[in-house]
């Protein structure tokens, strides 16, 4: 039971770091004003 | 302090430097995929684990597909790492008949491991059986460090390549990066260690009798092929408890000297390969410098704090002077092979690489020069810092600086031709930002919680500086540890563990984020207006931001540990 728990946190762990990465995904995608305005 | 200990510093020093330029120009042909002279052992071993995995390396991923890759192959490695040592006992080479590894312990150290931290809640030699040594650590040691490589790899493509949408094969650079650099290195390092009188056998321990008529029990085991990949990796766990200061690990000054070079050897030499990638060998010796200095400045501090002595002992009257029985200094907790010299170098060695081996007790240096090995780490290990790893956190304190830079003066920053835009630093600003998060709120919870508490075994502020050092080390994937606390509780596995999951993927992702917007751009063509991140002015300006930088965000904390506790020896209010 106790393995069962364990390897249950490394799956959360690494879904919200899928997660996260689809997040930082999504923030490139977005053009920028300020960049605009920058460039 | 001695000729001779200042001498081995400089000789190491030394020793780093010349092997940079070779070996960074080595790394740069491997990872550029051109023919090199090991291409015919290595090719056909190559040619096969692609075939075998149904990998075509020459097929380029974005960086999304990139990190996607590396956190699936690094979830894989910690459900078999955990899974190894819970059937330890079931697996063959168990002569010692070692139980399972409990699980909170299990998951602490696949996870150490994993993530390149080689956090020891264990003794290796009372705890894993030799299957879970070989096939389980070590395996591990591998690949974590070159998955470290290839990460920062990527972003230096990404610092290089024009308008490009892909940033390199993780599965190619992860297979390269194992073949051609870190087994080459560690075979001829384990034929040296072996030569040198560390042991490498499959036999069970050994029932001796000692003089005085007492039964000892001296384990041994595939020691020199773990060793090896433990200093070049930035890995740093050892095969036993007492690691480099044990003499099958660290047997002679000599291996202690080499275990050194191979702890810094990649970090330094990616510097140079970051140079030649971006056409430019001056931006690469720019970071090298930054970091020499910073390694200078701690060694220094290390040396002459250590070899002053302890004035406690001193106020009690106890002999500090040095005779052919003993060296002056501060002893305690150090390996009498090595003396005061050898011990400083290598806990700055360690601190400032991300490896985390050990040679001397951290706990028992003095308060400053504890603050010093906490400030090495605190500082996101770009003093060298583990294959990788290192480099990319110094290139994300390059970016914070240029942009303070053109806050300065106006203008839209720019690192090595690329344009530093607001997706680059909010990345930057998430990568930097997790690894300071970790350490002070779990370091914060566990110095009120009664789980937290029951682990150290000093009151006051050296208590509270066993626990900063534990998150410390975990956080910034070092590994090391300052003894002192008792860390195989469920508490200590699980929360060091959580940090070490931050510290590690929570800072890759946004790395390759940067790489990837990075590629993407054009070159923005040298002006005038350009800051020259090549010269002296630079160097300050970057060594000024990673202090500052570094400085702000826990020097409350080594407020309340090592540097109180200094004050309480200076003024004898020490209890």
């Amino acid at each position: 039971m106790l393995d069962v728990a364990m390897l249950l946190l490394i799956v959360v762990f690494f879904a919200l770091a899928i997660g996260y990465a689809t997040l930082c995904r999504r923030l490139l995608a977005v053009p920028n004003e300020a960049d605009r305005d920058a460039s | 302090m001695t000729t001779f200990g200042w001498l081995e510093i400089i000789v190491f020093a030394a020793m780093i430097g010349l092997l940079t330029r070779p070996l960074g120009g080595y790394l740069t042909r491997v990872y550029a995929g051109e023919p090199i002279i090991l291409q015919s052992l290595f090719g056909p071993i190559e040619a096969a684990i692609y075939r075998c995995a149904g990998i075509d390396p020459k097929r380029e991923q974005s960086w999304y597909q990139y990190a996607i890759s590396i956190l699936i192959f690094h979830a894989l490695g910690i459900f078999a790492l955990y899974l190894l040592q819970r059937a330890q006992p079931i697996l063959p080479l168990n002569s010692e008949h070692l139980p399972a590894v409990a699980p909170d312990l299990a998951l602490n150290t696949a996870i150490s491991f994993v993530t390149n931290t080689s956090w020891q809640s264990y003794g290796g030699e009372t705890t894993l059986s030799y299957t879970s040594q070989m096939l389980g650590i070590t395996v591990q040691s591998f690949l974590s460090a070159a998955s470290g490589m290839a990460v920062v790899i990527a972003l230096i493509r990404g610092f290089a390549r024009r308008r490009a949408d892909a940033i390199g094969n993780f599965w190619g650079d992860l297979t390269r990066g194992v073949l051609y650099v870190l087994l080459p290195i560690c075979i001829a390092a384990t034929l040296f260690l072996v030569a040198e009188g560390v042991p490498q056998t499959l036999s069970p321990s050994v029932a001796a009798t000692t003089l005085d008529g007492g039964a000892q029990i001296i384990a041994r085991g595939p020691v020199a092929t773990q060793e090896a990949i433990k200093l070049l990796s930035g890995d740093g766990g050892g095969f036993f408890n007492a690691n480099s200061s044990h003499p099958f690990e660290n047997p002679t000054p000599l291996t202690n000297i080499i275990e050194l070079v191979l702890i810094f050897a990649l970090g330094a030499a990616l510097t140079n390969c970051f140079g030649c990638m971006i056409g430019s060998e001056r931006e690469g010796w720019v970071l090298l410098s930054v970091m020499a200095v910073l390694f200078g400045l701690g060694v220094a501090g290390l040396y002459s704090l250590e070899a002053s002595g302890n004035p406690v002992l001193g106020a009690l009257s106890v002999d500090h002077t040095t005779s052919g029985l003993q060296p002056v200094g501060n002893m305690e907790g150090k390996e009498v092979r090595f003396g005061i010299a050898g011990s400083a170098l290598f806990a700055e060695v360690s601190t400032a690489s991300s490896d985390g081996a050990v040679n001397a007790m951290h706990d028992s240096f003095l308060p400053l020069s504890g603050g010093i090995l906490l400030g090495n780490m605190m500082v996101d290990e770009v003093i060298i810092g583990a294959p990788g790893s290192g480099l990319y956190s110094m290139l994300l304190f390059c970016i914070v600086s240029v942009f303070l830079a053109g806050l300065m003066i106006g203008r839209t920053p720019e690192y090595v031709g690329k344009k530093v835009g607001s997706f680059e630093i909010k990345m930057t600003l998430l990568a930097l930002i997790c690894v300071p998060a970790a350490t002070l709120g779990l370091t914060a919870i566990a110095s009120v919680a009664e789980a937290g508490l029951a682990g150290i075994a000093n009151a006051g502020p050296h208590g509270f500086s066993e626990i900063l050092y534990a998150y410390t080390s975990a956080a910034a994937t070092n590994g090391s540890a300052f003894a002192g606390l008792n860390a195989n509780s469920a508490f200590y596995n699980l929360t060091l563990g959580l940090a070490m999951l931050v510290g590690r993927f929570l800072v890759i992702i946004p790395v390759l984020a940067i790489a990837g917007s990075l590629g993407a751009q054009q070159i923005v063509p040298h002006t005038a207006g350009t800051l020259p991140t090549d010269r002296m002015l630079f160097v300050c300006f970057l060594l000024g931001v990673i202090v500052i930088v570094g400085g702000l965000t826990y020097l409350p904390a080594l407020a309340l540990g090592p540097i109180i506790e200094h004050f309480q020896i200076a003024t004898g209010t020490l209890n």
